[in-house]
């Protein structure tokens, strides 16, 4: 199993920035030569969509791509549905954690839905301490600067 | 969605155990199915390319200490080291 690439919200404001810091593009790197997906649970986006600037860089950020040559957006926007959202509360159950860590226990529910994942995080701690809650995913996690 | 026929060759046992699992009559559905999802990640790939590119010509490619440490984060990720993960 090849496991992606999940981004938090560090990893998401770095993929915003006009230029992204250069430990994420070496990441990034690697993730293209290695052929990963890139992925970013949508409630991450949710977070990083505030204000109208922020917004527009989130949605181009998540939709650069050309079109005209049968591309799609380089990273992958994962939907919350009632799976995803189980295994969420699964998370959140496991770690004993509350609704304040949702987003982080959602970047968690991605990357055991695909056995594991790199997070890019600015929050590692709080990572480590909710992949407690699924030890069967392979999670490390990295700053994105 | 319009349909377009082509002619595939797969593996002769693939077949025969899709056969023997009920899903010949659904053959196709299957095919199409594995083949959408490999060119979504094909055409994502080939953006991820071009953005890193355009990253490398504005910016500089990134410096090799970077590249070591993500291809060490991988490599722990892929459990070819010591690593264990966010634990």
């Amino acid at each position: 199993m090849t496991l992606p690439v999940v981004l938090d919200s560090d990893g998401l404001d770095a993929l915003c920035h006009p230029s992204p810091p250069p430990a994420f593009r070496a990441l990034l790197r690697e993730a293209y030569e290695r052929r990963r997906d890139v992925l970013v649970p949508a409630v991450v986006c949710a977070e990083a969509c505030r204000g109208a600037a922020r917004t527009r860089g989130v949605e181009a950020a998540v939709a650069r791509h050309a079109s005209s040559r049968g591309q799609l957006p380089a990273v992958r926007v994962v939907i919350t549905d009632f799976d995803l959202a189980r295994q969420v509360g699964a998370v959140l159950h496991g770690a004993g954690a509350g609704s304040a860590d949702m987003v982080d226990a959602h970047v968690l529910a991605v990357c055991a839905r695909h056995g594991g994942g790199l997070v890019v995080t600015a929050d590692a701690g709080d990572i480590e301490r909710l992949a407690q809650a699924v030890p069967s995913a392979r999670v490390v996690a990295r700053p994105a600067r | 969605m319009a349909k377009r026929k082509i002619t595939v060759t797969v593996d002769e046992e693939v077949v025969e155990q899709a056969h023997a699992l009920g899903v010949g009559p659904s053959l196709s559905a299957v095919v199409n199915e594995a083949l959408t999802a490999h060119i979504d990640r094909l055409a994502r790939r080939a953006a991820l390319g071009e953005l890193l590119d355009s990253w490398d010509d504005r910016l500089g490619p990134a410096s090799a200490a970077d590249a070591q440490a993500a291809r060490a984060a991988f490599d722990e990720l892929d459990g070819l080291t010591a690593g264990q993960g966010a634990a």
